[in-house]
């Protein structure tokens, strides 16, 4: 039976890892490739790397950490956080990525989804969806915050798109699966975003990433069981170890989650 | 990442001389008859069987650690125990005809063959350098299958 993933997420800013709330307020996490190597060391299934500067201030890839990191951990990492064209997958994935994982471009360019799924197979290209709670009708003081709206460029920019449209979207167009970050739940641990998670990933048959908002080991479960995730990424909660990647698989293990002990 | 089909042409030579031979992924699935991933397309044939699309039902792609059964005979698990978690990511797989082959699987809601061993051919549908250490055991296996073989 196929386990489910527990993924350290590694924000990666001026070559360092950064933490924050709501995407503000960096706090410094560490050594990215020594980070990663203690996590593999430690269980990880996977590693995800994020640039996150990279769309706002314009930077070069980072492919230099790419190959620093394919050189010292052996399990699979993704790498996302600025990438623009087909020719940047490329160069990624050469230097040793599994995945690339694309967001603003895709949205401003759907097809870099689908060129990238044809020339380099599905299971390398991951969707990076940023979704915030909006409105249906934004005019109407009853309406609940029932829907998500997709953010790019960080989650500076809201666009309006329905997140669970473009899910949809990206898996026809040949994502290999989908890293689903809540905006309103990111850094507050306070629990990843349920219904959300859910709703996503009723709608796709390519595995979903549930991302934002993990503070208590009860979240991984709840992400997992209730909103029907197939991983769960984290940061904060791992970065300043208040959990370690084993105990969170102890704890899922004896809740009667398949997971790789 | 999985290489293009088309920079394979040495390997099946070499491996006809009776040197051993370790396809991965993609490179496990050319090891046999045909697919049908993006049209038919011919494979090298050294092992029956034909690469189909992973049935319906289920998340595709198979993407993540699944646990592979290691049959005692196959020498890629030599000190691994009875099954290890592996990484796979992968939409197709191979359906294995072929008598003379050991075949490992893992349960994807069916057999799904994660690994095969005929003479000096092996394959593995799974990823054993992004398998953390099960993973490079399985790599330090083969290495010493092929000092086996030299010596």
């Amino acid at each position: 039976m196929l386990a489910k993933r527990i993924i350290p997420c590694l924000d990666v800013k001026d070559n360092r890892v950064v933490k924050g709330v709501h995407f503000l307020n960096l706090r410094d996490a560490g050594d990215p490739v020594e980070l990663g190597t203690r996590y593999s060391d430690d269980g990880a299934d996977e590693l995800v790397f994020l640039d996150i500067t990279a769309t706002i201030r314009f930077r070069k890839t980072i492919v230099e950490l790419v190959e620093r990191v394919a050189e010292n951990v052996f399990i699979p990492f993704t790498v996302g956080g600025g990438i623009q064209t087909v020719e940047q997958i490329d160069g990624l994935l050469r230097s040793g990525a599994e995945k690339v994982s694309v967001n603003t471009a895709a949205v401003r360019n759907p097809n870099i989804i689908a060129e990238a799924a044809r020339r380099f197979g599905n299971q390398c290209v991951v969707l990076a969806i940023d979704a915030r709670r909006s409105k249906a009708n934004p005019d109407s003081p009853q309406d609940a915050l029932r829907q998500w709206q997709v953010c790019v460029k960080a989650g500076s920019e809201p666009t309006g798109i329905d997140a669970i449209e473009w899910a949809v979207k990206g898996e026809k167009l040949g994502a290999g699966e989908i890293l689903l970050t809540s905006m309103d739940a990111d850094g507050t641990k306070a629990g990843y975003d349920i219904e959300l998670t859910k709703a996503v990933s009723d709608a796709v048959n390519i595995p979903v990433i549930a991302s934002g908002g993990a503070g208590k080991l009860e979240h991984l479960y709840e992400a997992i069981v209730d909103g029907g995730a197939d991983a769960v990424l984290m940061a904060s909660i791992t970065h300043f170890e208040n959990y370690t990647i084993r105990q969170m698989k102890e704890y899922l293990a004896g809740r009667g989650i398949p997971v790789n002990l | 990442m999985c290489p293009k089909v088309g920079a394979v042409r040495e390997p099946p030579i070499q491996a006809l001389s009776g040197k051993p031979l370790l396809g991965i992924c993609v490179g496990y699935q050319i090891l046999f008859d045909e697919s049908s991933e993006y049209g038919q397309h011919n494979g090298l044939g050294l092992v029956s069987g034909r690469v189909v699309p992973v049935p319906a039902g289920r998340t595709i792609p198979h993407m993540g650690w699944n646990l592979v059964k290691l049959p005692e005979d196959m020498d890629l698990f030599a000190g691994l125990g009875k099954e290890k978690h592996f990484y796979f990511a992968h939409s197709f797989y191979a359906d294995v005809t072929d008598s003379q082959a050991k075949i490992a699987y893992t349960d994807y809601g069916f057999d799904l063959s994660a690994s095969i061993q005929k003479g000096n051919i092996y394959g593995t549908q799974f990823h054993p350098e992004k398998s953390s250490k099960s993973g490079l055991k399985v790599l330090k296996n083969f290495a010493q299958i092929c000092e086996g073989t030299n010596s």
